[in-house]
């Protein structure tokens, strides 16, 4: 093997004008036999697949039913199981004629959203805040009840779409001021407590979630003092914050030690205190610059909600298993695939929207906002 | 500035009160719980101690690597299910690295077509919890397929029914042995002839062509051998009985959709990773190696890759430990693993849920553990040496 060229080379031939449309055909698709031979297979595969889905999603689906037999053919999509049970999918089983607070809630976490996504001039800050703020005490107030009149709803009645987005937000609220204190006390110079907040990181992170979940629903009561009692909704909320909180935790120690030691030394020298230089100096950066990853954390988080219903929770993924194996719609694998791509793309849309938002975040990360 | 309190102001002092307060505080707690929870379980007339581990377990376990019936033990069942967990992961890891270099590689390829079949790849099959992609193809997929005799028939050798995969299994026969060892021996020599040419590449500069004779030796030594023994390796292949099929060995349909589910979801991750790590490598870098006369595969392989690496190994431990710890939603379809073993067949029956909660987290980390150890020793060996 010769690692050095001990002749010149023959002169490359000179670059084919790319400004074209066939130039830029020429090199996206067919810049070599190897490639012309890819882009061909690829188009052949392209349109198999897209001719098979569009008549297994739309020309042969049903699209309207109460039961399996609407469904007897299995080159069709199932939408009618959709259409049957979306109520149960949005809604779970909280009352019907309490709708309407759900649908407050829904519409509030839209404004939110809305809040983030488009600039409002001067009020943005104000209108973000205050749409963060609103959000988890209205959503609270409105969804469990008990205050203002409004009927209590105990916490087993959430589910589907809406116990996924419960879980999610209490999981990411909860475990970002935990984790922001976990990455302070792993980067401490005091030797014991950085141990200390370290074992507890990277024992949440060695262990499944399952395992962990199973842990606090079933232990739980073992080690809480006789008498007093904590919901299992909650403890399996406990157990969400505690393994998200490490994740996080990790997430805000990379932010830290993005920062250069110059600005540590910096405050030292105006004279601050820890507390002063981490949150008027050190954090504000730090949070800044850990954003992109805490949004793919929350994306994670998001996800990982689906293994409630392992443990007997209806969220989304589990209503629809519930509702498959329910006696008006247990049939044929075909209808399982059906409900399954209904269940992906709700997922997708939740999850792909956050992850082009980080994106967007991203790209303008040295425009103060 | 003295005063009663100056003391205070130094920082060791400072720093050693807050040390022994977390100490004083966390053994307090740790009491705490203790104390509840041994008062709590006394209450509640919960058994204590690990004496269940020898009882007989009494459930089956398919599949079961070593030795396993019911009147095992529950200690033997926890170490098959365990190697069923380290298996899966094992699979898994492979496959997932192997079909995320591809997907990197389209995503890096000069074919807008195959980038932006890449691109959906990813996102698709990143985008979508993984419990879910499991239950598609454990209830959806693998349930499509046809019955036992509507076999889907793979040349007479392996067949694929909705029972299973049944693929030939490998006999034997007399000094079979000794062409097994022979392949052990070519891979052990190969991989001495490996590190002996990193070590005279590193020092002198020449080059020594290890990885084909590497190759050469693992496929011709125990070729040759088992020419020389007239072939004492036969294969079982599986056959249609009455009933089922007989011969040969069979992968549930637990673990396929296992394998896919995880195999998939992973490699759109690892293929990002490693698709970033590529693109780490400063561009200069290929165009010095290009401009020096090397070829579009010795630049990858000698300049762009050992750097690449550097920025790959540490968030691809991580995507193996991702992988390895998400082997136990296996559990939910009904696989055999360490999970299933502990939370859903033997606690049930002995109702020893603390220990069996210690020995589920301690064989979880012991995993986790492993693969952060291997992982890290590979980071050694490819580390570039800096003068």
């Amino acid at each position: 093997m010769q690692t050095t060229a001990n002749q010149f080379k023959n002169p490359e031939p000179a670059p084919f004008k790319s400004g074209s449309f066939w130039g830029w055909l020429k090199i996206n698709l067919f810049s070599s036999w190897f490639n012309t031979l890819i882009t061909i297979c690829l188009l052949y595969l392209l349109y198999a697949f897209s001719t098979s889905f569009i008549n297994w999603a739309f020309i042969n689906a049903v699209w309207f039913g109460d039961t399996a037999k609407a469904c007897p053919n299995s080159n069709g999509a199932c939408w009618a199981f959709v259409t049957d049970r979306w109520r149960l999918f949005v809604y779970g089983l909280y009352p019907k004629e309490d709708y309407w607070r759900v649908n407050i809630v829904y519409a509030l976490a839209a404004l939110t959203i809305i809040s983030f996504l488009f600039s409002f001039g001067r009020l943005k800050k104000i209108f973000r805040i205050s749409m963060v703020t609103i959000l988890p005490i209205a959503g609270y107030i409105l969804l469990v009840g008990g205050y203002f009149g409004l009927e209590y709803v105990a916490p087993e009645n959430f589910g589907g779409l809406l116990l996924t987005l419960v879980i999610a937000s209490i999981s990411i609220l909860g475990s970002i001021p935990l984790g922001l204190m976990l990455a302070l006390g792993r980067t401490s110079n005091l030797a014991v407590i950085s141990k200390v907040c370290t074992y507890f990181i990277e024992f949440w992170r060695g262990v499944p979630h399952i395992v962990i979940i199973v842990m606090f629903v079933a232990l739980l009561p073992i080690f809480i003092p006789d008498g007093s009692k904590i919901d299992v909704v909650v403890r399996a909320f406990i157990a969400f914050a505690a393994f998200n909180s490490a994740y996080m935790a990790e997430v805000f120690r990379g932010g830290l030690q993005s920062i250069p030691n110059g600005q540590f030394e910096a405050s030292r020298a105006l004279g601050l205190s820890y507390w002063k230089m981490m949150g008027y100096i050190i954090l504000p950066q730090a949070i800044r610059n850990s954003i992109p990853a805490m949004v793919n954390t929350c994306i994670g988080i998001f996800k990982e909600t689906t293994i409630v219903m392992l443990i007997g929770f209806s969220d989304l993924l589990g209503i629809i298993q519930i509702s498959l194996e329910s006696s008006d719609w247990v049939g044929p694998p075909h209808i399982f695939s059906s409900a399954y791509t209904f269940a992906a793309l709700v997922y997708f849309i939740f999850t792909f929207g956050i992850s082009k938002y980080s994106e967007r975040l991203e790209n303008r990360s040295n425009v103060d906002s | 500035m003295r005063n009663a309190f100056s003391f205070w102001r130094k920082e060791s002092v400072r720093s050693l009160t807050y040390q022994w307060a977390v100490v004083v505080a966390l053994i307090y707690g740790l009491y705490w719980i203790y104390d509840t929870a041994t008062t709590n379980m006394a209450r509640l007339g919960l058994k204590t101690g690990f004496d269940f581990l020898t009882d007989e377990a009494g459930f089956p376990i398919s599949p079961a690597l070593i030795d396993y019936s019911p009147k095992s033990t529950y200690a033997e069942a926890m170490i098959v299910t365990l190697l069923n967990t380290i298996t899966l992961s094992g699979i898994a890891i492979v496959f997932a690295t192997l079909l995320g270099f591809f997907i990197a590689l389209s995503k890096l390829s000069p074919n807008l077509l195959l980038r932006k079949f890449g691109n959906c790849y990813v996102e698709i099959f990143r985008n979508v919890p993984l419990l879910l992609q499991l239950f598609f193809w454990y209830f959806a997929a693998l349930k499509m397929l046809p019955g036992k005799r509507a076999s889907i028939n793979f040349f007479d050798v392996a067949f694929l029914n909705i029972e299973g995969f049944f693929v030939p299994l490998p006999v034997l026969q007399e000094g079979g042995d000794i062409v097994v060892l022979s392949l052990l021996v070519g891979l052990c020599v190969s991989i001495v002839i490996w590190i002996w040419a990193r070590f005279r590449q590193r020092n002198t500069g020449q080059p020594f062509p290890a990885f084909s004779v590497g190759i050469g030796l693992v496929i011709l030594v125990p070729f040759f051998t088992a020419w020389v023994l007239d072939f004492p390796i036969g294969w079982e292949i599986p056959k249609f009985g009455r009933f089922n099929f007989n011969g040969g060995t069979s992968l549930e349909p637990e673990f396929t959709a296992m394998l896919f589910g995880l195999t998939l979801y992973n490699a759109a991750f690892i293929g990002e990773i490693i698709r970033a790590g590529i693109l780490s490598v400063d561009k200069g870098q290929k165009e010095a190696a290009m401009s020096i006369g090397f070829s579009q595969m010795q630049a990858y392989s000698q300049v762009i890759v050992p750097q690449a690496l550097r920025f790959i190994i540490p968030p691809i431990t991580n995507q193996y430990l991702n992988l390895a710890k998400s082997t136990a939603l296996a559990a939910a379809i009904g696989y055999a693993d360490f999970f299933w073993a502990m939370d859903g067949a033997i606690a049930p029956q002995t109702g020893q849920v603390m220990e069996l909660q210690a020995i589920t987290l301690a064989g979880y980390l012991g995993i986790s553990l492993f693969i952060a150890m291997l992982m890290a020793i590979y980071n050694q060996f490819s580390k570039i040496p800096e003068r």
